[in-house]
């Protein structure tokens, strides 16, 4: 059964967004208070020939909220057992291929090796919930890396408020829950078998999170799933949702595009870079204050042409199979293929080449209440 | 959005509909007749009233009398002259009692010269009275934190300030009101420090719910005739904000391209 | 009888209930709240609620007010 959206969500008004005339461009670039409307107009055709001036707003807002840095983080994948049958993912139960996890020790290897490469930030991946990898293996690695990084933030699986608050007071500090696609008749078809099947669930998770006193939540949507531009008013509508509501947490927003993955699926809605582009800066004109994350999933050329513009927080030299950081050939394939294979070191000297401050560390987390929670 | 209703344009409190944006205090006239005509003039439907005791000698002051016959205006009680929680709490069940409406502007300022609000102890008070069901309509300073705080515990609105009370110096917290605005899940009300309908119809353009003000119509030189203007740019200042402002420092489109150059050399 | 109306002694003719103590004070139809000894009166209350030596009561209107 196709889940119903609800009212907070819907795009529908503004999905005739898409026939804006450039005067409707210019009114959304010049708008004191911009919303879906505007995102709209700035995702439309009509914006194409603003590129440039949107890229210039784009990158005067990420200067004035950001400064002149790029947040760094990496991705560490701990397990890639799953039960779930997303037909766009690499880990989807149905793919042949080695299923492992990192046992505790393994870990702890790969933590030091990312601290070794300099972050201070690391998030923690996992597939949906399985006896492999359940709620307390989750808890023990989150207590592991909280022991080394300030920042320590997950992407698994949706979970209970009690759940993100036992992790919270583990020292996790951000979930990262993408719901893929807004668009509830792709995300039942996408979504073949599993507990992700269930769109509200999934939907509802950030705001639990947020509730049980997680410092960030990353939202975002997997371009090329669906139509982009739906997705895109969508997420934005559930950022500033939860903003108005648990307004003591933090959002992130990311923009994957499908890449090639073990089982080839191919994108419904392909979306290229310059679509890209233009997302990231019409999505930074209307949400000037909220970090926009861009991973090694696009090439080198592209991710230095948007650090700034729009993008203020960055991964580099990231591995996606289990147990990538500390094994010169993985035993296990990619979620996805890395695009941009850069070291750390050449990653962040091409930054300050353009004139950008790699930032690892932007708090500690001294001030965290000895008990570990936030005050309610 | 929750806070309004879209075809009569009205907009909602506490369960309750209005469609005048612009709210009246009553303080503040030369005379009882002075400011009823006002509030006619202003179209409110909904004034502010403040509590005082009953001297010894009967006074035939009753500025109130007048405005009880008319129809369609609810009056709102504020806590005016309470310098804490309690004391404001304790008004508030009284205004009650006295206009038979859960509305409460809570309003609690200990210093006498500037009259700025006791943020904690507005927050206390709402706390409380929003529990007992009242209609909160907190009288704020201009702070975003406060304004989640207020609405958290059940405030009806958010009623920040533009400036000092009687100050007249306009929306000097244009910023800060533009971040409650943003965030806001409740009606947003500037309340005091306006002078001129200008900043009326500014605060409207802006997308605040309503304004509400006293002191630049009573201390007019027409208070009536400043009434009537006062509707009038509240009235203009909401059009405009529906119509949607015309951008300022937009962009035009650029034939050159120095920063998006690189999306050309897409190598997929 | 002996009361303290609004913080002040006073000397009450009438007592035999709320309404004639406010008749006596020339306030009988006007909008005011009465507060005895801490406790709000309802209006509806009034004639049937007597007073006491030493009573305590506080009687509060409407004035304009922003």
């Amino acid at each position: 059964m196709t889940p119903q959206m609800p009212a907070w969500l819907d795009p529908s008004p503004w999905l005739d967004g898409r026939e804006s005339t450039p005067a409707d461009v210019e009114r959304a670039l010049g708008c004191d208070a911009p919303g879906p409307r505007e995102l709209a107009a700035l995702l439309s055709p009509a914006a194409h020939p603003f590129m440039e001036v949107m890229a210039q707003h784009a990158r005067a807002l990420t200067q004035r909220h950001f400064g002149r840095t790029i947040s760094m983080y990496a991705p560490l994948y701990l397990a890639n057992y799953c039960t779930n049958g997303c037909a766009y993912c690499g880990f989807a139960s149905d793919r042949v291929q080695p299923r492992r996890r990192l046992e505790l020790p393994e870990a702890e290897d790969e933590l030091a090796m990312l601290k070794g490469m300099g972050f201070e930030e690391v998030l923690l991946l996992t597939g949906e919930r399985t006896s492999h990898a359940g709620f307390d293996y989750l808890l023990e690695c989150v207590s592991l890396a909280a022991r080394r990084f300030h920042a320590v933030g997950i992407e698994a699986f949706p979970m209970t408020t009690r759940e993100y608050a036992l992790l919270a007071e583990a020292g996790c500090t951000g979930v990262t829950l993408y719901q893929e696609t807004y668009d509830p008749r792709q995300y039942d078809r996408l979504h073949r078998w599993g507990p992700k099947k269930d769109y509200l669930d999934r939907l509802d998770a950030p705001a639990r999170a947020m509730e049980a006193g997680m410092r960030t939540v990353g939202l975002g949507v997997l371009l090329g799933l669906s139509d982009p531009a739906f997705d895109a008013i969508c997420l934005l509508r559930h950022a500033v949702h939860l903003r108005r509501i648990h307004w003591k947490s933090g959002i992130t927003l990311s923009f994957p595009r499908l890449r090639p993955q073990s089982g080839n699926f191919a994108a419904m809605f392909p979306v290229d870079e310059a679509w890209l582009a233009q997302l990231v800066f019409a999505v930074r004109v209307v949400l000037p204050d909220v970090p926009l994350l861009l991973s090694t999933r696009e090439r080198p050329e592209f991710r230095d042409g948007m650090a700034g513009l729009g993008i203020s927080k960055m991964s580099a030299g990231s591995r996606t199979s289990v147990g990538g950081y500390g094994e010169a050939e993985p035993m296990t394939e990619g979620q996805f293929q890395v695009s941009d294979t850069r070291s750390v070191p050449e990653f962040c000297s091409m930054l300050r080449n353009r004139g950008l401050e790699p930032v690892f560390k932007n708090w500690d987390s001294v001030f965290r209440d000895a008990a570990g929670g936030e005050h309610g | 959005m929750e806070r309004q209703d879209k075809a009569q344009d009205a907009w909602v409190v506490g369960g309750h509909r209005f469609s005048s944006r612009l709210l009246m205090g009553t303080g503040k006239f030369q005379d009882a007749e002075t400011m009823v005509r006002a509030v006619l003039a202003s179209r409110a439907q909904i004034v502010t009233v403040a509590l005082r005791r009953v001297g010894r000698i009967p006074r035939e002051d009753d500025m109130l009398g007048p405005l009880g016959e008319l129809k369609g205006i609810t009056l709102m009680p504020n806590t005016s002259g309470a310098r804490n929680a309690s004391e404001a709490i304790r008004a508030a069940r009284l205004g009650r009692e006295l206009c038979g409406s859960p509305f409460v502007k809570v309003e609690i300022h200990p210093n006498p010269h500037h009259l700025m609000p006791d943020p904690i102890e507005t927050f206390e008070a709402a706390k409380i009275l929003a529990a007992e069901g009242f209609v909160v309509m907190p009288y704020m300073p201009a702070d975003p934190v406060l304004a989640k705080r207020l609405e958290d515990v059940g405030c009806a609105s958010l009623m920040p300030l533009g400036s000092a009370i009687g100050s007249g110096r306009g929306l000097a917290t244009v910023e800060m009101l533009r971040l409650i605005l943003r965030d806001a899940r409740i009606p947003v009300i500037v309340d005091a420090g306006l002078r001129s309908p200008s900043e009326a119809a500014a605060a409207l353009e802006m997308g605040c719910d309503a304004v509400l003000v006293n002191s630049a119509v009573a201390a007019a030189g027409d208070p009536v005739a400043m009434a009537a203007a006062f509707a009038q740019a509240v009235k203009a200042g909401r059009d405009a904000h529906r119509a949607g402002l015309m951008p300022q420092g937009g962009g035009t489109a650029l034939a050159t391209s120095p920063l998006t150059a690189f999306l050309s050399e897409e190598g997929q | 009888m002996k009361l303290i109306v609004n913080g002040e002694a006073y000397e009450a003719k009438r007592h035999e209930s709320v309404s004639a103590l406010l008749e006596e004070m020339g306030i009988g139809g006007r909008p005011v709240v009465v507060v005895l000894n801490d406790e709000v009166i309802p209006s509806s209350s009034r004639s049937a609620c007597g007073l006491r030596e030493g009573d305590c009561v506080e009687l509060f209107r409407l004035v304009g007010g922003g």
